[in-house]
């Protein structure tokens, strides 16, 4: 059951967005999906919604593939940068077209929203603000009956009151209806509390594909005089360093060995989820 | 059988495509009336219904402005990749939608045909077809019959020809677009003015009589013994019947590959 992404490939005049992607999406849970800009990430999501086509591969849901099928496009919502929806149109309008095209839609709760945000629903969408706009599409997507709701870029344009009310919103939304979430942002530590697993793309692959949790009891940060570090690290995964004056810091993701003796000077602290995207990334990007 | 998401695609194209034809038709009767009485000096008096009641050919005209809607799907497209309607879904509405449009534009045609008093109760004037073949049967009611089913098939054909060339032109950016528009101009001008000085030679000059009597023979014609009036329309038939299949199962392959554009 849920979203199979099976060895998705594309290329753009020549040059490889996505080389062989492959994950899985539950039901019931918040996924994060990190990248660096040009990662790939947008372009997967907009396969995964049949927006644009792979050059291989195929995105299955409940084990039918969603190409072309009414029924599983049903179930997804892409809520993307770009807008898709007709500029001349009312907000009350496509909320009107998303019940007619989807089969329902919650006008209580899309008001309720539309309220708190202070969304006029008289207004035509063309002429709402880039923040707005955003506003107006996580309505939809927090209201549609679709079970595997995609956001990409969600609180592009959003201010700090915005975004914090989205999240509240999100969650509470998560908690009632146990849709799946899959979350595209450059704003990770917002949403490290709120995620449950995460994909990392760097050019094109999935590095990274796990339990957040799990993720993070491997993401270390070991600082202290430069040759103990050294020494303490000899034959663990190092993804960055990073030093300040004498203190020098090596971030390390994977386990840590138990018959280590770490030295006085030495200590162990945890790496957060941005700081280990930051050096995961910058150490794939080294390796091209 | 249709699933409810078809349904309720169908109807959304078909209630949309009226609003446009609605505004359309409001621009014309405006514009009407806006011209004559303009240019005779601001004088309501001098404005003919009887005129513009004869001239007016109402099922030609929606045929034009139906096919001129059809010509621009994209915006539609976008509006319902969005709201998880699968490209088979959208080609199968618009294709249902339009031509229901274009039927019904066609019965509303000749219905005012019938009851304008200007044009004797008739809708042969506005008829290219009961001009040509509509003496081709010894009885008028079935010229009429046929006459009115060639105008349906015609004009079905042209929309589902127009739904087919947006389709092509929609996969194209803007900007291609401009690029298309400007190349497909040029090359107009140079074959019109490569064509006016090859008929002088003798070679093209057969080539244009072969031309000639393909197009005589997809029109019906049978000969110079044979009465305009009473031309046999069995090719144009057959004609529009190859036209509109190969039509539609192009304009099917085409939408198949439709997607955002990044523009």
């Amino acid at each position: 059951m849920g979203i199979e992404v099976k060895n998705i490939q594309k290329k753009f005049n020549k040059k490889k967005i996505l080389s062989d992607v492959s994950l899985e999406l539950e039901p019931g849970k918040i996924y994060g999906l990190l990248g660096r800009n040009g990662a790939g990430k947008s372009t997967l999501l907009s396969i995964i919604a049949n927006r644009i086509f792979s050059d291989s591969g195929d995105v299955v849901l409940d084990g039918e593939s969603v190409f072309e099928r009414d029924e599983a496009l049903g179930q997804i919502y892409l809520m993307s940068e770009r807008n898709l929806y007709p500029e001349g149109a009312k907000i009350e309008k496509i909320f009107k077209l998303t019940e007619l095209f989807y089969g329902s839609f919650d006008y209580e709760y899309a008001n309720e929203l539309a309220d708190k945000f202070g969304l006029d629903v008289k207004q035509k969408f063309g002429k709402l603000s880039t923040g707005y706009r955003s506003i107006f599409k996580l309505i939809i997507a927090l209201t549609v009956p679709a079970r595997y709701v995609f956001l990409d870029e969600p609180i592009l344009g959003l201010d700090a009151n915005h975004r914090e009310l989205f999240y509240r919103e999100l969650l509470d939304n998560y908690v009632k209806t146990q849709k799946t979430f899959v979350i595209s942002t450059h704003l990770i530590e917002e949403i490290t509390n709120i995620l449950e697993h995460v994909f990392i793309l760097c050019h094109g692959e999935v590095v990274i594909d796990g339990n957040v949790e799990d993720i993070m009891k491997k993401a270390y940060l070991i600082a202290g005089p430069q040759k103990d570090v050294a020494d303490y690290c000899r034959g663990l995964n190092i993804i960055g360093k990073e030093s300040l004056g004498s203190i020098h810091g090596n971030y390390i993701y994977g386990d840590l060995d138990d018959n280590r003796i770490l030295p006085d000077t030495v200590s162990v602290e945890r790496m957060d989820l941005q700081k280990l995207f930051v050096n995961l990334t910058n150490m794939e990007e080294a390796k091209k | 059988m249709m699933t409810a998401k078809e349904v309720s695609v169908t109807n959304y194209f078909f209630k949309n495509t009226l609003k446009k034809l609605g505004y359309i038709l409001i621009w014309i009767i405006f514009s009407s009336l806006f011209f004559p009485w303009v240019f005779s000096g601001f004088n309501f008096s001098s404005i003919s219904l009887r005129s513009i009641l004869t001239d007016t050919t109402l099922g030609p005209v929606l045929s034009i402005l139906i096919s001129g809607i059809a010509l621009f799907p994209y915006n539609d497209f976008k509006l319902l990749i969005q709201s998880g309607i699968s490209r088979k879904t959208f080609w199968k509405a618009r294709i249902l939608s339009f031509l229901a449009v274009s039927i019904l534009g066609q019965l509303i045609g000749i219905v005012v045909g019938l009851l304008n008093p200007y044009t004797n109760h008739s809708w042969y004037g506005s008829s290219l077809y009961m001009q040509v073949y509509g003496k081709y049967f010894g009885s008028t009611a079935m010229n009429s019959f046929m006459g009115l089913c060639f105008i349906l098939l015609s004009t079905s054909v042209v929309t589902v020809g127009a739904i087919m060339v947006g389709s092509i032109f929609s996969l194209f950016t803007k900007k291609a677009r401009v690029y298309i528009f400007i190349g497909l101009f040029v090359m107009a001008v140079v074959f019109i003015n490569w064509i006016s000085a090859a008929v002088q030679n003798d070679y093209m000059l057969n080539i244009i009589k072969h031309t000639d009597s393909f197009l005589h023979f997809i029109v019906g014609y049978s000969g110079t013994n044979a009465r305009v009036g009473a031309w046999n329309p069995t090719m144009p038939f057959i004609v529009a019947v190859l036209t509109g299949v190969v039509c539609l199962f192009g304009s099917y392959k085409i939408m198949e590959l439709f997607k955002i554009k990044n523009e």
